[in-house]
């Protein structure tokens, strides 16, 4: 293993320490690492934006527009003028004067962003849901294949009752809606066991880290032999 | 003793649980495998591609989720590769690229790929696989690669022009496109879901870590998702059906030991709970 390969694994050992060290109680060392990852993901975030953002699509056309760049001169296009025009209105921010300026961006923003994900949204998540949730009748075969349609439409029906406020939840609604809450109950327990889950993953990739990339391969096999 | 476990510090727990994570790591073993429907279909999925179709494997997770999506990269790769399948690895993340890297290159110069008489891998980087690395804004990207993907990204991560590879050749946009394969820790699978399946009707199978698989299986069940791969679980569930066990299946055993404790604390915690409200409940 090369010098810098070992150097880096002493500082994520140490670091992850650092950080468990939280379970026992707050504490400097904690604090240490916790304001170094947050400095580092960000400073790499941005880093990132420069080099795959800013340089590809606003600094590279515009030199090459005015025969500084690396390739060939050749004329901006408008579709790179407008978006870096937007983009520098969010400066505007810094003058009191000038701070409306910033709608405008935002404006863009806003409505290109509705315009593109409103119908995908419909069409993904409501229209195709509601008939993947009704067609399988229309399909159903053996008698576990029409429980199951049964309870995703009984559930679906359920769990929207519980979410509609504009009647009052009392009788029959208010009998739904409690089924409702048990279907949400279920699914909300599934999410939470999954992430226990998925907790449990990050935790046990850390420990190999620990014991067998830092400590080394000495200590397991050491153990290993005790027990056969 | 029950009042020492009503008082119990919660250090304990945590000494507990790296107990249960500590010694399984340390005396690994096996535990049986049975393979989800989900992740049955994602494979399927995989399987039913013919040589020489073209995959996209697209990237949007970090090294928090590493340990739960690593295994299923290298997992799915060489599924694809055993498979003769042409991969395009992307990113949608920009932490996700050296992972990708990471699990492609650990993948193309294993034993397995590895050409006995030159001692190199027989997968050729342009040939078999491409990398591009990463593009910013995930659901910009999706749309523009759709109608031409050289197109878009111009170049892969050596900077070679990516028209020209021989990986490319006869691939414009998601029309030529076998299959997406998203593995993701955010959003990155919705984007796939609402455009690349919604809008121009390529098929997706999606890896996703524990957090979010549940809130994907209403997609599995309308025909949006060819199948999903959910957490570590499904990890060591591919690593099975490919039979190359990996760092999945070495966790699950211990995932299994946390787990039985896990819920016994949950049960233990409920009895202590009752027997309080009762208690509380006797004496007003």
């Amino acid at each position: 293993m090369t010098l810098s390969a070992e150097i880096g694994i002493w500082i994520a050992a140490a670091l992850t320490l650092c950080l468990y060290s939280f379970l026992y109680r707050d504490n400097p060392f904690y604090k240490f690492a916790e304001h170094l990852f947050v400095g580092v993901a960000q400073g790499y975030l941005t880093a990132r934006t420069y080099f795959d953002g800013f340089l590809p699509y606003v600094w590279r056309p515009l030199m090459n527009a005015v025969g500084a760049g690396d390739g060939p001169a050749e004329p901006v296009e408008f579709v790179v003028i407008i978006p870096i025009g937007l983009g520098l209105l969010f400066f505007a921010r810094f003058s009191k004067g000038h701070a409306w300026l910033t709608r405008l961006p935002l404006a863009f923003i806003i409505g290109t962003w509705c315009g593109i994900n409103i119908p995908a949204m419909l069409n993904a998540q409501i229209f195709q849901q509601m008939n993947a949730t009704i067609a399988p009748f229309g399909t159903m075969a053996t008698f576990g294949e029409t429980l199951k349609v049964v309870i995703v439409l009984l559930g679906s029906f359920a769990a929207l009752t519980y979410f509609f406020f504009s009647v009052e939840h009392r009788g029959a609604v208010g009998r739904v809606s409690r089924v409702g809450i048990w279907f949400l109950m279920i699914g909300f327990g599934s999410a939470f066991g999954n992430t226990v889950m998925n907790r449990v993953m990050l935790l046990i990739q850390r420990v190999e880290f620990l014991m067998q990339d830092w400590m080394g391969p000495l200590i397991v096999q050491r153990v290993v032999g005790l027990f056969g | 003793m029950w009042r020492f476990l009503e008082t119990v510090d919660r250090r304990w727990v945590f000494l507990l649980v790296a107990a249960a994570v500590i010694v399984p790591t340390l005396l690994p073993f096996s535990v049986p495998m049975p393979i989800s429907n989900s992740t049955q279909s994602a494979y399927d999925a995989v399987e039913a591609l013919g040589e020489g179709e073209f995959v996209i494997l697209s990237l949007g997770y970090g090294p928090s989720s590493l340990a739960e999506l690593q295994p299923q990269a290298q997992a799915v790769l060489r599924h694809c590769f055993r498979r003769g399948l042409r991969v395009f690895m992307m990113s949608l993340w920009p932490d996700a690229q050296p992972l990708g890297t990471g699990a492609l290159l650990e993948v193309v110069e294993s034993d397995e790929f590895l050409d006995p008489a030159t001692g190199r891998s027989r997968l050729q980087d342009g040939v078999d696989f491409v990398d591009v690395g990463y593009r910013v804004s995930p659901n910009t990207v999706i749309l523009r690669m759709a109608t031409d993907i050289a197109g878009f990204f111009e170049t892969d991560v050596r900077g070679e022009p990516l028209a020209p590879l021989a990986v490319m050749q006869g691939i414009r946009g998601f029309d030529q496109v076998g299959l997406v394969i998203d593995l993701a820790a955010g959003d990155s699978v919705d984007w796939w879901i609402l455009y690349g399946n919604g809008r121009f009707g390529v098929d997706v199978a999606a890896g996703v870590t524990g957090v979010i698989v549940s809130q994907l299986f209403p997609y599995l069940n309308s025909g949006q998702l060819r199948g999903v791969i959910g957490g570590g679980v499904g990890a060591a569930e591919y690593e099975a059906l490919v039979g190359a066990p990996g760092d999945g299946m070495k966790r699950v055993s211990t995932l299994s030991v946390v787990h039985g404790l896990v819920i016994l604390l949950v049960v233990l915690g409920n009895v202590i709970f009752v027997r309080q409200r009762r208690s509380r409940g006797e004496a007003s």
